[in-house]
C-alpha cells in the first residue's frame, strides 16, 4: 500500500471525516491542565464530555439542605476550568448520557447536551447494572430509535451482541460502540470471538470499540481486528504519565491501523524456517 | 414558595422559571429539566413553576 492511500485514510462518521482513529474522554485526570496536554498529545479530534447538576450557585442556600458547600464550589470551579479548556480546544463534541438508567432519562438529558453544546452527536449510554455499567440492551435501543426520529445522531454504547447491535442498526444508529470490557477495568477485548462477529457481520457502518482498554497493546489488537477506532479514557487519564499514555495509545492505534491494512498472516501450527534452507551448510541429508 | 433545586429544597419568591434562574443566580453554560422533562431556552419565560416543583440546572463537566 503507498504512503498515499494509507495518508487518505479517514474515518467518516455520520459524513463527517476524521484523521484520527482514537476518541478520548475528558475525565479523571490529575488536573484540567494535565488533561488538555494529554487530549492534544493524543491527536485525538473527538473528545467526550457531560452534564451533571451545578453544584453551586452564587445566591445563598435559604432553604433546609443547603450542600453547596466548599467542596462543592471547588468541584464546579474544576468543572468550569475543564469546559474552558475544552472549548478552547476545539474538538468535535461527543456528549454522553453517562449515568442514565432509562431511555426516558437518556432522551431528557441528550436534549439538554444539544442545547448546550449545540451538536446532535450524542454518546448513548442506559445503563443496566451498576456492578459492571453494562449498557441496558432494550432501554438502549428504544432510546436510539426516538433520538434519531429528533433528529441526533447517536452513537450507542453497547455490548459486543451481535444481535443488540444489529437491532441499533434498525433504529438508524450509522455507528456502533460495543465494550471491550466493562468501563474503567482496562481488561482489554474479554471476548474476541463476539467482537470478530460482529465485525464480521457488520461491515457496512463504523465499529469503535469503547471502554475497557488499559494498555494501547489492547488498542493496536482493536484496529487489527478491523475496528474502525477506539474510545478510551481512564487508561490516558489514570497512567502515571497521560501524557506519554496518551502519545503511546496514538502509536498503538496508527500501527493497529495500519496492520489491519497491510493484512495480518496467518497463524499456523507448526513452525516454518524463515531463513532460506537451500545452500545451507553442513546439511545432514543422510538423516 | 418551595421548590426542589437540583435535589436541595430552596425558597424562592418568583413564579416563572426564568426568574427563578435569575433569583438563584444561576450563570455559566447550563440546560435546565423540570420534572424531568427538558425545557428549551426559549421557553424560560412562560414556564410556571409551582411549589414541589423540582427544577434540574446541568452544566457541562468531563466526561468518559
Amino acid at each position: 500500500m503507498s504512503q498515499e492511500t494509507t495518508s487518505s485514510d479517514m474515518l467518516t462518521l455520520y459524513g463527517e471525516r476524521f484523521s484520527s482513529r482514537l476518541l478520548i474522554g475528558s475525565a479523571l485526570y490529575p488536573s484540567p491542565a494535565i488533561m488538555h496536554d494529554a487530549v492534544q498529545a493524543s491527536g485525538a479530534e473527538i473528545i467526550t464530555l457531560s452534564l451533571r447538576r451545578q453544584l453551586a450557585s452564587n445566591a445563598p442556600a435559604t432553604g433546609s439542605g443547603g450542600g453547596s458547600g466548599i467542596g462543592a464550589a471547588a468541584a464546579q470551579r474544576e468543572a468550569n476550568e475543564i469546559w474552558q479548556y475544552i472549548q478552547q480546544m476545539g474538538l468535535k463534541l461527543l456528549p454522553n448520557t453517562a449515568g442514565c438508567k432509562t431511555a426516558k432519562e437518556a432522551i431528557t438529558l441528550a436534549e439538554m447536551s444539544r442545547e448546550i453544546f449545540k451538536t446532535d452527536w450524542l454518546k448513548l449510554e442506559v445503563i443496566g447494572d451498576d456492578y459492571n455499567l453494562q449498557p441496558d440492551p432494550y432501554g438502549l435501543v428504544d432510546a436510539a430509535a426516538e433520538l434519531i426520529k429528533r433528529g441526533f445522531k447517536v452513537l450507542p454504547y453497547c455490548t459486543d451482541d451481535l444481535v443488540v447491535c444489529q437491532r441499533l442498526l434498525d433504529a438508524g444508529c450509522e455507528v456502533l460502540m460495543p465494550w471491550g470490557a466493562p468501563i474503567g477495568t482496562g481488561q482489554g477485548l474479554l471476548n474476541k470471538y463476539n467482537l470478530g462477529s460482529i465485525r464480521e457481520r457488520i461491515t457496512q457502518v463504523p465499529l469503535i470499540i469503547d471502554a475497557g482498554l488499559g494498555a494501547p497493546s489492547q488498542a493496536a489488537e482493536a484496529m487489527e481486528m478491523g475496528f474502525d477506532a477506539v474510545l478510551l479514557n481512564t487508561a490516558v487519564a489514570k497512567a502515571a504519565e497521560p501524557v506519554w499514555m496518551a502519545q503511546a495509545f496514538k502509536g498503538a492505534v496508527e500501527a493497529g491501523r495500519l496492520a489491519y491494512q497491510a493484512g495480518l498472516m496467518l497463524k499456523r501450527q507448526t513452525a516454518s524456517p524463515s531463513t532460506p534452507t537451500v545452500g545451507m551448510p553442513f546439511w545432514h541429508q543422510s538423516k | 414558595m418551595e421548590v426542589l433545586i437540583n435535589g436541595e429544597t430552596k425558597q424562592v419568591s418568583s413564579a416563572t422559571l426564568q426568574a427563578i434562574l435569575e433569583e438563584l443566580a444561576f450563570e455559566g453554560d447550563f440546560a435546565v429539566a423540570v420534572n424531568s422533562e427538558f425545557v428549551p431556552r426559549s421557553l424560560y419565560s412562560t414556564q410556571a413553576i409551582q411549589a414541589g416543583d423540582q427544577i434540574d440546572v446541568l452544566s457541562p463537566i468531563a466526561g468518559g
